[in-house]
């Protein structure tokens, strides 16, 4: 079988925004997909296998959508990066460009340049239902031969021509596809041509001289270029008059000139009917008034959805692994290493597992909302609102989420394209007081405020928990506008967008995106939570030498001396133990620090553990407390509001302690599992360390404020 | 006679034909979209305080900032 030499088995899927590409990848690849970075830049690249007909496999690449070669968002700048570069690892042997038949005029356009970098194009002409039901018809035959590329119709939504496709990617790689000749849609004015002439002669794998004016207009974003030729190239353009702007718009116009040719041919009717659907549905959707009421309704089901269907399964999650855990004490029996696994690795395990139920079904109900088209609707009403801020409307998304969990909220920032705007939502998201702070506030307000109601209506307790989220809320959108104030970026803001008409989701798009978003999280950001997991552990366990059975001794003969039961005696001992482990020791060298705030050497250990996750301060205040069953949250509560102050004499968790304590949770990055997604999710460590410095620093600051305040004033 | 009018300041419901894009960063991204000269849109309408339009061209929504609006320079067509 004859192969074209020099091939490597790398397709291209290039498209549109909402043309129907990741439907058409998801036919040809199925299930046997990874997601990746882009080498250089954290944008999202899907790949997946295709196995032709005859056994080879064939990797398939899907690229951000993008309309044209001359894109806005650093997303869409991955495709001219990675087509202008032949030497490239991503660099296609073919593209199979994906239009929508309904537009076809906006979608030859992109075709028309990636022609032009003479990278063999298979034209897949999505086709869907819509089209059809409205009347217009397409002769593809025509089409393809009046471009002189292959063009097969499919339809994304149920993958039919998937099969003809496959069939003309097997023709190229066995040596028999054909091209033929098309009129030129775009020629080069005579400045140009001396100016693409000039580079193809200093850089002789520059070979069409539209790859060569590509890389004149982006000479400065382009990753694969040394600084010395970059250097190079510039000096080139001094010599022309090139003004990359103009140069932009005279070429799309020329393109679209032919492209507006051809469609005429092509297409029997001219368009201009709407969608009646999407216009009624929007006519409320996009109301002034409706609209924002019908997205706070949305938003205050996804986050009830997330909150209580989520209860039971990770439940379950918990029990699994402490039973796990359990299982393994038993089968090692007591010592270093059934402790490592099972308090170590099996509870860090855990503790990445059971954020899960959240993630899925945060993110299947926001894939249900993009896939209809109602995501782009929230863009367009929340993108004023927003924009003051720093943010943009697609933050909504992540803001509402993080009431639930960081974790799904900073990984679907994704969507937001202007690269400022996204770190920004990740780095206020954080704010967003999340479920992980319920036990936390829910012990500290139970000892702090007392049980009454507000004029026999609303209890204190529950308005004291409303405030802890709108101050969460306030400190976000405050976050926002001052690191507006202080990032920098040359990135043009924008909104204008497609609103695309609205459809039923297909469930393998949906299926899709929840699966590689919750595979990549337990991926990427597990690996971090169960080595900071491992490191509490040990903090925990160990102590300098000897100090450990000195605590245990001496915990035993207390336990002797008031004849205390079993139980009472293990729950003494473990006290004793943390009390006198490395994360003791930290807990007592962190006390003159947290002093100021009215935390006490024992607050201090729970703030190191609580680091895991916030609901484990909890935990750590029981074990402290020598309370057997971490689950009885009102025993723990009255070993705290009984507990004195030894040197005033009155009680310790008295209330400017308490607000203290809650006003620290309420700011403080106290998540491991966030700090992990937001370096997973900014590809450094860089944003998440200024996050926790940043949060952490007011959460003390306010703490502080509070405290001192609170205790001047004579509380 | 026509007096030369943006697409910031048409009135809801009446078509108009886009006849000129002004030069601005978002020039090529309109362009590319399909909002160019000759393509006909129709404003349907505008957030609260006019920040945002929803606009209609053939077979398609779009949302665009007022910013972008202003560039877009039209006439009516009815």
């Amino acid at each position: 079988m004859g192969r074209i030499h020099g091939l490597r088995g790398r397709i291209a899927v290039i498209g549109n925004p909402n043309s129907g590409k990741s439907s058409l990848f998801n036919h040809l690849t199925g299930l046997r997909q990874k997601t990746g970075n882009f080498p250089g830049v954290t944008v999202e690249r899907r790949s997946g296998a295709l196995r032709l007909p005859d056994g080879t496999d064939i990797q398939v690449v899907d690229f951000p959508g993008t309309y044209s070669l001359y894109p806005t968002s650093l997303d869409e700048r991955v495709v001219f990066d990675v087509l202008s570069n032949p030497k490239g690892e991503d660099f296609p042997d073919l593209v199979i460009y994906v239009a929508d038949a309904m537009r076809l005029d906006q979608h030859l356009l992109l075709l028309s340049q990636i022609r032009d970098l003479g990278i063999p194009v298979l034209l897949a002409l999505n086709l869907i239902d819509s089209a059809v039901a409205s009347g217009v018809r397409f002769d593809a035959h025509a089409l393809g031969i009046r471009l002189g590329i292959p063009t097969i119709e499919v339809n994304g939504r149920t993958g039919e021509g998937t099969g003809l496709l496959i069939q003309q990617i097997e023709h190229l790689y066995n040596d028999i596809w054909t091209e033929h000749s098309q009129a030129a849609p775009f020629t080069l004015t005579p400045a140009m041509q001396d100016l693409v002439r000039d580079i193809r002669e200093a850089f002789p794998w520059v070979t069409r001289d539209y790859q060569a004016l590509i890389i004149a207009h982006h000479l400065h974003e382009l990753t694969y270029l040394q600084p010395e030729e970059v250097e190079q190239i510039h000096e080139i353009l001094q010599r022309h008059p090139f003004v990359s702007l103009r140069a932009q718009v005279d070429e799309i116009m020329e393109r679209f000139q032919h492209i507006d040719r051809i469609v005429k041919e092509v297409r029997n009717q001219e368009g201009g009917h709407r969608n009646r659907l999407t216009a009624r549905v929007d006519r409320v959707f996009t109301h002034v008034v409706w609209g924002p009421m019908i997205f706070v309704i949305f938003l205050m089901f996804i986050f009830q959805a997330v909150f209580t269907w989520s209860t039971l399964p990770m439940e379950w999650i918990e029990r699994i692994f402490s039973e796990l855990g359990g299982g393994i004490k038993y089968a090692l029996g007591e010592g270093w290493l059934s402790s490592l696994l099972a308090d170590g690795v099996v509870a860090g395990l855990g503790g990445v597992l059971v954020f899960i139920p959240q993630i899925v079904l945060l993110f299947l109900l926001v894939a249900l909302l993009e896939e209809s088209g109602y995501m782009a609707r929230a863009v367009y009403l929340f993108d004023r609102l927003l924009r003051k801020v720093g943010l943009n409307g697609r933050s909504i998304v992540a803001l509402v989420s993080g009431t639930a969990c960081a974790i799904p909220a900073v990984m679907s920032t994704r969507t937001i394209t202007n690269q400022k705007e996204r770190l920004i939502t990740i780095l206020v998201t954080p704010f967003i007081s999340c479920s992980a702070r319920l036990p936390v506030y829910a012990l500290l307000i139970g000892l702090m405020v007392p049980a009454g109601k507000v004029l026999g209506l609303v209890s204190y307790q529950a308005l004291t928990f409303m405030g802890l989220y709108v101050l969460g809320a306030a400190a976000a959108m405050v976050g926002a506008w001052v690191f507006n104030r202080v990032l920098k970026t040359e990135e043009p803001g924008y909104l204008l967008m497609e609103l695309p008409d609205y459809q039923v989701p297909h469930w393998r798009n949906v299926v899709f995106t929840v699966w590689s978003k919750v595979a990549s999280f337990v991926r990427e950001a597990g690996k971090i939570i169960i080595m900071i997991s491992i490191v509490l552990w040990f903090l925990a366990s160990f102590s300098l030498p000897g100090r450990m059975a000195l605590a245990e001794e001496a915990a035993r003969t207390e336990a002797a001396i008031q004849g205390l039961d079993e139980g009472e005696t293990e729950a003494l001992i473990a006290s004793q133990k943390i009390e006198s482990s490395y994360a003791g020791m930290l807990g007592k060298g962190l006390e003159p620090v947290i002093r100021p705030l009215g935390f006490d050497w024992k607050i201090g250990i729970a703030l190191v553990t609580s680091f895991a996750a916030r609901e484990v301060f909890v935990g750590t205040m029981a074990t402290i407390y020598s309370i057997g069953s971490v689950d009885d949250e009102s025993s723990i509560r009255q070993k705290m509001g009984a507990e004195l102050n030894p040197v005033t004499g009155r009680k310790k968790y008295s209330f400017p302690v308490a607000l203290s304590l809650l006003l620290f949770y309420v700011f403080a990055m106290q998540c491991m599992s966030t700090i992990a997604v937001v370096k997973k999710e900014t590809g450094t460590w860089k944003w998440p360390l200024i996050q926790l410095v940043v949060m952490t620093g007011l959460a003390y600051v306010v703490s502080l404020i509070a405290y001192q305040g609170l205790t001047a004033l004579g509380y | 006679m026509t007096t030369p009018l943006t697409l910031a300041d048409v009135q809801p419901g009446r078509p108009v034909r886009i006849t000129h894009v002004e030069e601005h960063p978002s020039t090529g991204r309109l362009l590319a979209m399909g909002l160019r000269p000759g393509q006909r849109v129709t404003l349907v309408r505008r957030t609260a305080f006019g920040a945002s339009y929803y606009i209609h061209a053939e077979y398609q929504q779009f949302g665009i900032r007022r910013d972008e609006a202003e560039i877009l320079w039209v006439e009516y067509t009815d």
